[in-house]
């Protein structure tokens, strides 16, 4: 910061005054840890918009698939029929057991 | 406006395994830059998990043992002092390769952000033109909402097999696309419910850093990243007719946990199921910024190119509306409830019919929303179940929260055995996927109170 100009005086009533400000008032984020919904919390009431807007685009979409393609669920999209008709055979077959399904590890 | 956010490249996977991480894994994904942070706490407020050390006023940084790399503190950081590992220069250098199919497998929530990069406005649609100007940049597409619907099926026909079992069944007969199957559920007994969605990793990685008792509770099914990536190189190398050695995978991830997931050692079942050594099922990700990053790179803008390309039943591209949603808190749910409810009552409404819409589950602005969802069983089941309806019954997890506030109560109520849910749905960012640590970066707007206030805690 650019002090050229500033007298040593006047310097130190600003250091001084803040100083005694940053005592006492915390910026708008700060440590904002107390509420227990994201919601509720400043960060989170910031972020509503962003989080409405793509989540808008989302439904839209859906809403494509379903009007336009007739795929409400995900069975009806025939590509899917598809896939297990020429290769995964069904839900839970054993090729779909060792391609699409996993197994989990305690880290401690 | 967007924010560029700093990015660094990584030194590999591990060697040996260290802590909470194991061997081939990913080490410190996120880190906080000690020349910008200036300690304003915020990036604390918004942790899962209480991985950020220091306190108001101090330089911070994460206990990367205890982070679950969702980068939420990424986000929401106002100095963009949080950086991220980025593999955007290997996924360049795959595409010059001319022996390498590069398989982009674009996650639903990208399609609702990438366009903030290049200046449209949040939540613009961006179906088609992402899908060409991926072509254009030389990937091949396997979009992860098809993959979203071949996890439903898995997950959802796993969830019936478990209430059927709990409910005493031996066998439980599943009619799909007028076929047949009988399923042996018998062994699925000792699988305790509710179940838990396993879709998102950063949560996978908070249920086996801080919950290990919960790991009987997800579900067995990968996430649809892993699955696309297992499919790629198995079906899909099939189909495309190319060696699967040759093929690239590259996760297109709103996410940063998704970097992390994608490097899990177990995560090589096409290598395993082809018997040929070393091939990991998705060899990379990127996030969405680092997508933008590499299109721009490439001279490429999506926003220039036309949304009206026809979608068609065309494999690995073709998604239904179940898929798409799974990028919003709520969505993963809603279409497993979709996929269980045609099962069950053997019903097939239209596509517009209000009966596939399923409010109650929507997260929306919630941190917690449960439904209980009276489905009708046709005549078969009505024998082996003894009832008309089957009262099903869901919660859903908006965000793991401010260490884990969200959740815990939550939790609680299933480690002592009083959940009364079937099924639980977890995302660890508030609002699902569409607000995940990889996706564009909107800084968080600092009063002029705040911004002298940091200049001047600079110069003291």
């Amino acid at each position: 910061m650019d002090i050229k100009g500033v007298s040593r005086r006047t310097f130190l009533k600003l250091a001084g005054a803040g100083l005694i400000t940053l005592s006492f008032t915390k910026p708008t984020f700060a440590g904002d840890t107390k509420e227990k919904n994201f919601f509720e919390t400043k960060v989170g009431k910031e972020r509503l918009k962003l989080i409405k807007a793509r989540q808008s685009g989302q439904y839209k979409d859906d809403v494509i698939s379903r009007e336009k393609f007739n795929m409400a669920a995900s069975h009806e999209n025939p590509m899917i029929k598809r896939f297990y008709t020429e290769f995964a055979h069904h839900p839970l077959s054993e090729l779909s057991e060792s391609l699409l399904h996993t197994h989990y590890k305690a880290r401690v | 406006m967007v924010r560029k956010v700093n990015t660094f490249k990584g030194e590999g996977p591990l060697k040996n395994g260290i802590g909470t991480y194991r061997a081939g894994e990913l080490y410190g994904i996120i880190k906080i830059s000690e020349a910008n942070c200036v300690g304003c706490h915020t990036c604390s407020g918004v942790c899962p998990t209480g991985a950020i050390k220091g306190s108001f006023g101090d330089k911070h940084s994460i206990d990367v043992e205890k982070c679950i790399v969702c980068g939420q503190c990424l986000l929401n950081c106002p100095f963009g002092a949080v950086e991220q590992m980025s593999f955007v220069d290997m996924v360049y250098e795959k595409l010059k390769d001319k022996k390498t199919k590069v398989v982009a497998i674009i996650a639903p929530a990208v399609r609702v952000a990438i366009g903030e990069e290049f200046g449209a406005e949040p939540g613009t649609l961006t179906v088609g033109r992402l899908w060409a100007a991926l072509e254009k940049a030389g990937f091949l597409i396997y979009d992860n909402n098809f993959a979203a619907d071949q996890t439903i099926l898995e997950e959802g026909t796993e969830l019936l097999a478990k209430v059927a079992a709990h409910a005493g069944l031996k066998e439980l007969p599943i009619e799909l696309w007028g076929k047949k199957i009988t399923l042996h559920v018998e062994e699925f007994k000792k699988y305790p419910l509710p179940q838990f969605t396993s879709c998102c990793p950063a949560w996978v990685r908070y249920v086996e850093v801080f919950y290990p008792r919960l790991i009987p509770y997800l579900s067995s099914a990968k996430s649809p990243q892993q699955m696309a990536g297992a499919t790629a190189k198995t079906y899909g190398a099939r189909l495309w007719n190319v060696r699967p050695e040759n093929i690239f995978t590259v996760g297109v991830m709103p996410c940063t946990a998704k970097i992390f997931e994608a490097s899990r050692p177990e995560f090589d079942s096409a290598s395993k199921y082809l018997k040929k050594q070393g091939m990991k099922d998705v060899d990379t990700v990127l996030t969405t910024r680092d997508l933008a990053e590499l299109l721009k790179k490439m001279n490429i803008d999506p926003m220039k190119m036309s949304e009206e390309v026809s979608r068609k039943p065309e494999m690995f591209k073709f998604y239904s509306g179940g898929a798409t949603i799974f990028g919003t808190s709520g969505g993963v749910m809603e279409a497993a409830v979709r996929f269980a409810f045609h099962v069950l009552s053997g019903q097939s409404p239209q596509s517009m019919s209000p009966q596939w819409d399923f409010d109650g589950v929507r997260g929306y602005t919630k941190p917690v929303a449960s439904a209980t969802i009276p489905v009708p069983l046709k005549e078969e089941y009505q024998k082996v179940f003894g009832a008309k309806e089957l009262q099903i019954k869901v919660c859903v997890v908006n965000g793991i929260g401010t260490d884990g506030a969200h959740l815990k109560p939550i939790v609680d109520e299933v480690l002592t055995g009083k959940s009364p849910y079937h099924f639980i749905e977890v995302m660890n960012c508030p609002g699902g996927c569409i607000n995940g640590g990889g996706q564009p970066v909107h800084p968080l707007e600092l009063t002029l109170w705040d911004q002298l206030f940091y200049a001047f805690s600079k110069i003291i």
